[in-house]
Order: C-alpha cells, then structure tokens, then sequence
C-alpha cells in the first residue's frame, strides 16, 4: 500500500482511539476544528519535528522543506484526507506540550499508552515520507553507495 | 495487448459533475438502460464489456475519477493518493485499501494473476452446497480475461535479486517444489515497481487499457465518473423485488464529497463495486429483500510486510529519462511461495519497494539508525506475506448510512501471522539477512537464529500489526439457496428479479491467492447468465 494511505489509516485508527478513550480524548483536547489547509504553526511545527528525525546536514545538502512536501502530498487528495491530516497535526502540537516539544515523536514511543506510542510513530512516518518521496533525497543513497 | 483510450473512446466517459453542461450529457439522466454496473474495476469492467458486446446499452458508474494515462509519473510525490481509497475495521485493527479511480483495484494491484487452489473450491462448494460451479465452469473465461489481458507467465530469466532471495529461502526451508512462477498482466513489464500508481510506463493490464478500450469501442457503453452510487431503487410485485434504478451522487473532484443526488434508470443493476460498498449498496436500499444475508463473512486476506537487510545489492538505482526519475526496482514479483497455504493458511512474493515505503515501515527506529539504513536503501528488500484469512466477526454494517466493517481477527489468523513471521525470518536469515524488521508496532530485534524465539513469545492483536488489504472479499458469496448465501450461482440476489453482484463479494471463503484473476472470471459467469437470461 502506498506510504500517504498508510499514514491516513494509521490517523484513522488514532482518531478511533480518541473518541473511545473518554479520558485520553481530553488529554488531547478533542474539539480541534478541522482546516483543509497547513497553516503556518503546523509548517513550522512539522519542520521542527522532522529535524529532531533527519540530521540536519541531510536536510541542507538536497534542500528539501518536509512541510512544503506535506502540504503537496495532500494537494493530491480529498478534503476528508486533508482535514484528517491537518486535525492530527493539531492534537500533536498539543500533545507536545507533555511530550518534549519538538521532540514529540521521539519521546512519544516510549508512552505507556499505545494511543501516544501510535501518534508518535503515525508523526515520524508523515516526516520521513514527506523527506524520502522526494527525489532530491535519492541523493543520499547514492552518495552511501560510491562511498561503499 | 495493450489497448490506449483513444480520444474516440474518452467521448463516451462523462464526468457526473459535467452531467448537466450539455444536452448529450443530460441524455444520462433519461435514457433507460439494458443495464446499469456499478464499479468500473475488475468485476465491473468485465461484466460491461460482455454485456456491450452482445449488443445490450449499459451505462457504467464509477465513484472515482479519470486519471488519463497522461498524467501518471514516477513521482511518489504526486502519485500517492490518488487511485485508491481508505477504509479502516470498526474495531480500528486494520485498513481497507481499495481501487477508487476509472478501472477500479486494477490501477493499484501488483498484476499477478492466479487460480484458488483445489482445496480451495472445495471449501466453496462445501460452504455454498453448489456443486455444479466449478474449476471446468470457470476455466473458458479465465481463458477469455487471459486473452484480453495478456496474462504471462514469469520466466526465471526476469529473476532480480528479490525474486532469486524468495528463491533461495524456498530452498533453505526445504520446500523449493512450493514456489511457483506466477502469472502477471503484462507480456513486457519494464521493472519500475511502481505498480501502486498506476504503472507510468503503461505495460501493465489495467481495466483502463483492457476491457474499457474494448467495451468503449461499440459504442454501447456510456462511463460515468465521479458518481457514488448510493442505493438501488425498487419495489417489490408478485413476492419479487425488481430494480428500477440506481440513485446516484455526483463527487465532486477536488473535495470527493457527495452532492447533487439523481436516478439513473436500468432495467437490470450489477453490482460490482467490491466487496466493502457493494454490500453496502444493498444494505442502503430502501425494502431490498433478504437483508439478514447481505454484507455477513466478509473476508480480508489482511497483508504486512516483512523487510530485511542484506550485505549485498538488492536493487539498482533507476534513471533520468525526459526530467523525470524512472526507478528500476525490477519486476515486483515472478514467484509465489505457497509451501505453507494449506497447512498454515499463509503465503508470499518478493514485494515493491521504494524508499517512502521503506521510511514509513521503520520510522519506529532511532533517528540515526533509521537515517543509516535509509542510506542502504538498495540493500533491503520486503516480502508481502499474506494470510487466508477466517475472521471471528467480519460483517459490513451501515452507521448513519455509511458503511462500516464490524470486525475481529480470530485466534487462528494471529497465529497464521506469528508462524509466518517466524519462519519467513528463519528463511531470510538462511540465505543471509543481517537484520530482519516484522511488521509491528514494537517488533523484536531479529539479526540471529537465536532471536527467533522472541517471536514464539510475541504477544499481539491486529492493533499492533502493521497490516492492511486489499483482497477484501465475500459479504454476498453465492449459494444454493438464501440459507447458504445472498446470490445464486448465476450473481442473481436472492428475492430479486434483476439485482446481480458481480465482484469478489461472490467468493464464499477468502481465495487464498491474488483474486483478480477469479474475480474476471467470475464477472464474464455473471454476465453470460443475465444473457442467457435475457
């Protein structure tokens, strides 16, 4: 399956959670209005995520800008995908708050409650695959080869 | 062969959005139909196209949009997406993946063709007390799609480094004569491995470049895009019930929500829009007979993928062709390995492979171990390994109208999972994997013999298993009365008088292979019966 569905599932099931775990719901702060949009908190969120996940020199040397690839990977989809993605990205940030800031996705999986483990890696895979689906990435793996 | 859309054939496909812009469009919503199929993948296309060429006028809705050839590249980017739509179990343990775009599941299956078993139709015959509906009922039109679609047969000439590890492994765990060289849709597949979107290159069969072209050609058929249907209408006379139409909601392209609700008249329905929304269809229409029936057992052949690490290359690195990255993965899968489906209920191929999928799989791991293997990225490989599936409670069910999967795994597919990992790791390591990775969400380190009784000892639910599927099947298998199923042998819905499904929903147990194949096959059954019918 390819990685954007699987990630749209993983949110689905974490949205699941949510609504039948009364009080992690409210750990979450559930009412997040849905946006069909990133705004520029969730750009600049995602982006301080996703440097806790890549070493920085990768990000420099191929240039590429994980949010502006997030927001083009849901430019593709439907709006039901776009206000999934946009209302996870919301509980995340405020989920950060608990978790280490931008280090949520890292601190997240060592979370007794699955439902904190699963948004973690739910985060990190939302950040590598916006890194890793661009081209400009294929670089690195195959600087790693003329190396070897 | 493969068959373009010619710009003749794509006058007949008419967005539901456009219904409304001109006259000719508008003759949609007045004419009355030979037949109105609903879903345009595999058991949709099939059904049409029999149909339009014995001369019937069939209109074919499809909830999904046109993707033109045109637009398909190689970029995961802007292809992910696109051709396929999420549903996940009610209980939220695993994901349903469907085609949702003009040629249905065919614009994201791997192309391999195969038959169920003999043990498996078996099973089919017990379950459903038909007799007469067997392997020799079947094989003229598997014959027929193999024509239409050119399924090949693999050669081991186009064995990649995968494929030759799939191999290997067979050897290793003592069972080599259980690897077959499977049938795919496509007499020159150019190795992308990008079959999940689409196929850039155009050599795979899709229902797109097959059976549309072809049932387009007559100019009997009408395609109506970016229209959801949502029930049957009917009613009921003599202790019959009898189809009028089907209401419909155009989508709207950019937001795919449904709007604008209209009937498209038809003297006959079939129902062909996969195993999750045709049951749901049925259920959704208003006095339609039978419904203790509709929508039970429904069956996922749920698939994880299992990758490892190895020392040498496992792929190449692909090209820069006209400003575009045109990877080289090599052919997705020539063998299946089947040494374990009788006994255990589960089998696997050497799987596609691109860097995305491989980030999301192990974004569990710590950000510089994660990174290092990344690097490698030439060095993995993945096996899809996939489960026959017989769930404890797998029924589609309607919530506030939108359809739903109530569903728990049983004891039996759990440990299906866990004896397939175990020995689909043991082999790896044989044929010398470094590092093994399962498909969990906190999975054991697997780099030696030794590690492999941490997964005797695992201890999980479908909650923590990286799972989805996309063989979704069964919900209104066929029987040899409404006690045994929800359609006769012929796809007639039982208590109707021109209701058919003609899907995978018709299967009475999960396939235990890929089904497209089964689901033409099938399709063409279904079809030749409404003729003989008349």
């Amino acid at each position: 399956m390819p990685p954007l569905e699987d990630i749209l599932q993983e949110i689905t099931t974490f949205e699941n959670h949510v609504s039948r775990r009364s009080f992690l719901g409210a750990a979450f702060l559930i009412a997040v209005a849905p946006k069909i949009s990133l705004g520029k908190d969730d750009q600049h969120f995602l982006d301080a995520v996703a440097a806790t996940l890549i070493p920085a020199t990768a990000l420099q040397s191929t240039g590429i800008n994980v949010a502006e690839n997030v927001e083009h990977l849901l430019r593709t989809g439907s709006a039901e995908h776009r206000r999934k993605v946009t209302r996870f990205l919301a509980w995340s940030q405020r989920a950060s708050i608990l978790y280490g800031g931008e280090k949520v996705a890292l601190n997240a999986r060592g979370s007794r409650f699955m439902l904190v483990r699963k948004m973690g890696r739910t985060l990190s895979s939302l950040c590598l695959i916006a890194f890793w689906a661009d081209e400009r990435a294929l670089k690195l793996i195959n600087d790693a080869e003329v190396r070897t | 062969m493969i068959r373009k859309l010619s710009s003749e054939h794509r006058r007949h496909i008419v967005s539901a959005r456009d219904l409304h812009s001109s006259e000719n469009h508008r003759k949609v919503l007045t004419e009355v139909y030979d037949a109105c199929v609903i879903g345009s993948g595999p058991g949709g296309a099939v059904t049409a196209e029999t149909l339009v060429q014995a001369g019937l006028k069939v209109l074919l809705v499809e909830k999904g949009p046109f993707i033109p050839q045109e637009q398909i590249n190689f970029r995961v980017l802007d292809m992910s997406n696109r051709f396929g739509h999420v549903e996940t179990t009610s209980g939220y343990r695993t994901v349903l993946y469907q085609g949702s775009a003009l040629g249905g599941s065919s614009m994201i299956f791997g192309a391999v063709a195969m038959k169920p078993k003999q043990f498996v139709l078996d099973e089919w015959r017990e379950k459903s007390g038909v007799a007469e509906f067997n392997a020799e009922t079947l094989e003229p039109h598997y014959q027929y799609v193999a024509k239409v679609m050119s399924v090949t047969k693999q050669t081991s000439d186009l064995e990649n480094r995968p494929n030759a590890i799939v191999r290997e492994m067979a050897s290793a765990l003592g069972k080599p004569d259980d690897l077959v060289l499977v049938n795919r849709y496509t007499s020159a597949c150019a190795g992308v491995g990008l079959c999940n979107f689409g196929c850039g290159v155009d050599l795979k069969g899709t229902m797109s470049n097959s059976f549309l072209p072809l049932a387009l050609a007559t100019e009997k058929l009408t395609v109506l895009t970016d229209c959801e249907a949502r029930a049957v209408i009917g009613e009921k006379a003599d202790g019959k019930w009898t189809a009028a139409g089907v209401a419909v909601s155009a989508r709207d392209q950019v937001n795919r929500d449904a709007s604008q609700t209209m009937t498209i008249k038809a003297r006959r329905i079939i129902v062909a829009a996969g195993a999750f929304f045709s049951s749901a269809i049925l259920l959704r229409s208003p006095g339609f007979p039978n419904r203790q029936s509709i929508g039970q057992k429904v069956f996922l052949q749920p698939h994880a993928q299992v990758f490892a690490l190895f020392d040498e290359p496992m792929t190449t690195r692909g090209l820069f062709a006209n400003g575009q990255y045109v990877p080289r993965n090599g052919v997705p899968a020539i063998y299946n390995f089947l040494g374990y489906l009788k006994e255990h209920h589960f089998w696997w191929l050497a799987s596609i492979l691109y860097p995305a999928s491989l980030a999301s799989f192990i974004s569990h791991l710590p950000p510089q171990e994660h990174f290092e293997i990344m690097r490698q990225f030439h060095r993995t490989m993945s096996l899809t390994v996939t489960v026959k599936d017989d769930p404890a409670k797998s029924r589609i069910v309607l919530k506030d109208g939108r359809a739903q999967l109530d569903f728990e795994e049983s004891k039996q597919d759990i440990e299906s999972f866990r004896r397939c990992f175990s020995i689909a790791a043991k082999g790896l390591l044989a044929v010398g994997a470094r590092r093994v990775f399962l498909p969990l969400l906190r999975p054991p380190v697997i780099e030696k013999p030794s590690d492999l009784n941490r997964i005797e000892n695992l201890k999980f639910t479908y909650n923590d298993l990286i799972s989805y599927s996309d063989h979704t099947s069964g919900g209104n298998s066929y029987g040899v009365d409404a006690r045994r199923g929800a359609t006769d042998s012929s796809g007639l819905v039982f208590g109707t008088t021109n209701v058919y499904v003609a899907d995978s929903s018709l299967f009475p147990t999960a396939p235990g292979v890929n089904p497209s194949w089964t689901i033409m096959a099938f399709a063409r059954h279904v079809a030749n019966g409404i003729l003989t019918r008349g």
